[in-house]
């Protein structure tokens, strides 16, 4: 082995000793860290979403920062948490837009600079029928089936008498682009039938000012548990149909004051969005999946069964 | 035909050889240790779970015999003490429920038709619910002997004022019940409250890292389970939980496409499984780290060996390579030391190999000194082949001229003999001056003069520059001889023989040239005279002509000697052609010992003194 051989070896194998130290000593990377901004986070119908969430980011090594929204009333508190987040070294965000065309600005600006995943609902469209063309990803259940599946629920179970069905429609959230939506897919599954629709109104409020009906439809959590908190309707007259995701609109349910529950699977909806963000952190080039979350139609004797049960389990904190 | 094998030096020989072992002793070393490593560790984390899984099975164990105590409690201190619809009843279920209410989310009994009789904490009983088709009720009554636990349900019979609802494990058993005057069946159910045991283990599975633990029953239906979640959703899949329905033990198999082992103990009376599943294919930071440190360890232990074996090379070869340096340069031509140095055997080879190069060089000496020897011995012959000679006919004529009362010619030709002998012994030197050879020539001319009755003349046209540069002695006298003899000898008085010698330095040599008119040579004898070969004839001038011009080539090198130059009836010149070195008593003895200064040298005698007269 001439020097020059002799030499090299040695080279090598001072580099490799070299490398291997820095392994050896390496820092264990920085968790990459995912603010979380939806409206009152703190509200109990997020505990599914939010374990979801906590479950993945456990899997797949990710901080967490769920923000404190529950003093979040307008879109531009909204604004002012995504921008106190992006001094706090955030890398990526999950998001509930507001119903806002400036926070739509702000978050597509966001989004050239990190991933972006929209939750719940899609931005806000001042007229959502042709909705806002933007390659923001959501990850929300097919907001317009939950509405269709809950018109078809009331059509097949009021088949005989629907001709004399009278509906109302508690949206909630006003602008809110996964409320109109949902509206949207109820009115185009009960168009075909002969049901009247007889109002539509955005705030709990405002029935006191409508004539009584024989199901009220509420389309979002909220004012679903509003609704059955209230003494404003009589739930042995007027049936409940609702859309919504806690443990209160179950109990609602078992107790018989709703009717019938179009529940989504927000564990799911949490779970997947951190998986994405994840591959999309790891792999820039990665193209986030959208994903339409799975729902459950549940009513008070199923709410028990073993599927349903085992569903259930997922709001546990 | 064989084949060409390239050959190696010591010092790569044993350096690869060296290298070679190095690197598979260390590797095997290495990974022999990492070996060792990996299965300490293996068996370290699965000891660790088995003590893990022993001490939470333990632990459950307690958890579930105390549940059955609090049973047995109520049963028997309560149950069959008291009468169902007693105040005293209703205190001891209140007293013994408010003392265990952080485990338990209720205690209830019903009768054989599923009625409610009495619940703690006071709570609504649901109407619609038909208590009867419950698990835990079925199995109550199924087996009245024991106490049955129920997997984690929701507690939904009992309505929740609060909107919210309670997941419990519901522990229930067939109990007798006095009510009134009559005993009555029914069934006891204490429900637990299932948050408890999901923290426990949730505990365990938060600070186990690689592993998981989760509780089922022996049919494979989960109790808990750390990703009961994703698995439901379809997200994660865990197929370990095949293995929860074989016996208590350890269990090594693939698990989600990655190699695991399976823990399985059964926990008393209920009958089931706790199960711990460690995937030793997830890489954690610690193990990386571990396996950094063993290659670490390896490159550097390498790059050491590396540099500890070439020092030990270079120690043991250096000492060969320099006295096969010294051996090379001697062969070469330098007379270096031979190296001694090194180890014992190295030092004794160096001076085995000194001692021979010595007396090869005293053999050389010797063999050179005996052909020194020889050579002068053959040029004194040489010399000596011409004296007597001459010397017999010089004084012959002599004793003519004495006999022909010639007495000045004979003083002549004895003051020019005394002259030709005087010069011929040169205090023995072989090397003299030009002006003494031609003095030599002159004398020696005179005398054949007179011994040829002056049938011929001599004429030296001499440049008086070439006087003082050196000549071989005797070198001349030979060639005016044969001019004599073979040229104008014969010749008679009026044939004008003449013989002219010249004298000349041109281009830094001296060209001395003896030339004749007489008859002359054929070419193709002109082209052998100066050739050494018995087989070529000769006339008799060759061999006095050879002689010559070895001489000069003897002395002063291949690139001088003779010129033959003739023509048949038109003469023949003869031309002595020398280098010009100047003549004093310092290149006189140079040159007559030229070959003892370069004695060393071996080879042919003759090619050592031209290749020292070149030199010169």
């Amino acid at each position: 082995m001439n020097r020059k051989v002799f030499l090299t070896v040695e080279l090598i194998l001072a580099l490799l000793t070299s490398f291997f130290v820095y392994e050896m000593f390496k820092e264990e990377p920085a968790q990459k860290r995912v603010a979380v901004i939806i409206e009152k986070s703190g509200d109990e119908k997020w505990d599914s979403f939010i374990n979801g969430l906590k479950q993945s980011a456990k899997d797949n090594n990710i901080h967490l920062v769920i923000c404190n929204t529950d003093e979040m009333e307008n879109a531009d508190k909204e604004r002012n948490i995504i921008e106190e987040q992006l001094n706090n070294d955030i890398d990526a965000f999950i998001i509930q837009p507001a119903p806002d065309e400036e926070i739509n600005s702000t978050i597509l600006e966001l989004s050239k600079n990190m991933p972006v995943i929209l939750t719940d609902s899609d931005l806000y469209a001042r007229n959502y029928y042709n909705s806002t063309q933007n390659d923001l990803p959501v990850i929300a259940p097919s907001n317009y089936e939950l509405g269709y599946r809950m018109g078809n629920e009331i059509t097949n179970n009021y088949s005989a008498q629907i001709d004399n069905m009278r509906v109302g429609i508690i949206c909630g959230k006003e602008n809110m682009n996964s409320i109109e939506t949902r509206k949207q897919g109820f009115i185009d599954s009960v168009s075909k039938e002969d049901l009247d629709i007889v109002w539509d109104i955005y705030q709990l409020e405002d029935i006191r000012y409508r004539e009584p009906v024989d199901i009220i439809v509420a389309l979002d959590t909220d004012v679903l548990e509003q609704l059955c908190e209230s003494d404003l309707i009589n739930t042995k007259i007027t049936k409940i149909y609702g859309i919504g995701c806690s443990k209160m609109t179950v109990c609602c349910l078992d107790n018989g004051e709703i009717e019938c529950l179009i529940m989504t699977d927000d564990f799911d909806m949490g779970y997947t969005c951190i998986s994405e963000i994840k591959k999309k952190l790891d792999k820039k080039n990665y193209s986030i999946k959208e994903k339409d979350v799975e729902y459950k139609i549940l009513y008070k004797d199923n709410i028990y069964s073993k599927e349903n049960e085992a569903f259930l389990f997922s709001f546990e904190r | 035909m064989k084949k060409r094998i390239k050959s190696f030096g010591i010092q790569s020989i044993l350096m690869s050889a060296l290298t070679a072992l190095t690197i598979i002793t260390t590797t095997i070393i290495v990974a022999l240790i990492y070996i060792r490593y990996d299965d300490d560790l293996k068996k370290n984390t699965i000891k660790n779970m088995e003590s893990l899984i022993n001490s939470s099975v333990e632990s459950f164990e307690d958890y579930l015999l105390n549940m059955r105590r609090i049973s047995d409690a109520i049963n028997y201190n309560i149950i069959q003490q008291y009468d169902i619809n007693s105040v005293e009843f209703s205190q001891q279920l209140d007293l013994l429920y408010q003392t265990n209410k952080d485990r338990i989310r209720s205690i209830s009994v019903y009768d054989n038709s599923g009625r409610l009789l009495a619940v703690e904490p006071a709570m609504t009983y649901k109407q619609d619910v038909d208590i009867t088709n419950q698990d835990w009720f079925i199995a109550a009554n199924s087996r009245i002997e024991n106490m049955h636990f129920s997997s984690p349900h929701i507690e939904n019979y009992f309505v929740n004022d609060s909107d919210r609802y309670y997941w419990v494990m519901s522990l229930s058993r067939f109990v007798n019940i006095s009510d009134g005057d009559k005993l009555q069946n029914g069934v006891l159910l204490i429900d637990i409250n299932y948050s408890n045991i999901t923290e426990s283990f949730d505990e365990i599975n938060e600070t186990q890292s690689g592993q998981y633990y989760y509780l089922c029953k022996n049919d494979g239906e989960v109790i808990y389970h750390p990703y009961g979640s994703q698995i439901l959703r379809g997200i994660k899949k865990d197929e370990s939980i095949n293995y929860a329905l074989k016996e208590d033990g350890t269990y090594y198999s693939g698990v989600n496409g990655k190699k695991s082992t399976i823990l399985v103990k059964t926990i008393s009376y209920t009958g089931w499984k706790l199960v711990g599943v460690v995937s030793f294919d997830a890489h954690n930071m610690d193990d990386a780290r571990i396996k950094y440190f063993i290659l670490t360890t390896f490159s550097f232990l390498l790059m050491m060996i590396l540099v500890l074996n070439r020092i030990i090379v270079k120690r043991i070869s250096k000492p060969i390579l320099k006295l096969n340096d010294s051996v090379k340069e001697y062969e070469a031509g330098d007379k270096p030391n031979i190296y001694i140095g090194g180890s014992s055997e190295i030092r004794h080879l160096g001076y085995s190999v000194q001692k021979s190069y010595e007396q090869i060089d005293e053999l050389m000496r010797e063999i050179v000194r005996q052909q020194n020897e020889r050579r002068k011995s053959e040029i004194a012959a040489l010399q000596s082949q011409i004296n007597p000679h001459f010397l017999y006919n010089t004084l012959e004529s002599i004793t003519w001229m004495v006999e022909g009362n010639k007495n000045k010619e004979a003083v002549f030709m004895i003051s020019e003999l005394a002259k030709l002998l005087r010069i011929s012994l040169s205090k023995g030197h072989t090397i003299i001056s030009i002006q003494d050879e031609l003095q030599h020539c002159r004398s020696y001319m005179n005398i054949q003069k007179f011994r040829y009755n002056k049938r011929f003349s001599t004429e030296f046209d001499i440049d008086p520059e070439i006087n003082d540069y050196v000549i071989v002695k005797l070198i001349i006298q030979p060639i005016l001889e044969n001019a004599i003899y073979y040229g104008v000898g014969n010749l008679d008085e009026d044939d004008g023989g003449k013989i002219l010698v010249t004298g000349r330095i041109e281009h830094g040599d001296i060209y001395i040239s003896v030339e004749d008119n007489g008859m002359g040579m054929r070419e193709e004898d002109v082209a052998n005279i100066l050739v050494e070969n018995n087989k070529v004839p000769k006339h008799g001038s060759g061999v006095g002509l050879i002689n010559v011009h070895t001489r000069i080539k003897l002395m002063f090198g291949e690139a001088y000697g003779l010129i033959v130059e003739s023509e048949p009836d038109e003469g023949t010149k003869v031309t002595v052609h020398l280098p010009a070195i100047l003549y004093d008593e310092t290149e006189r003895d140079k040159l007559e010992s030229m070959s003892e200064l370069k004695r060393d040298k071996l080879g042919e005698t003759s090619k050592l003194i031209s290749e020292e007269s070149a030199y010169e």
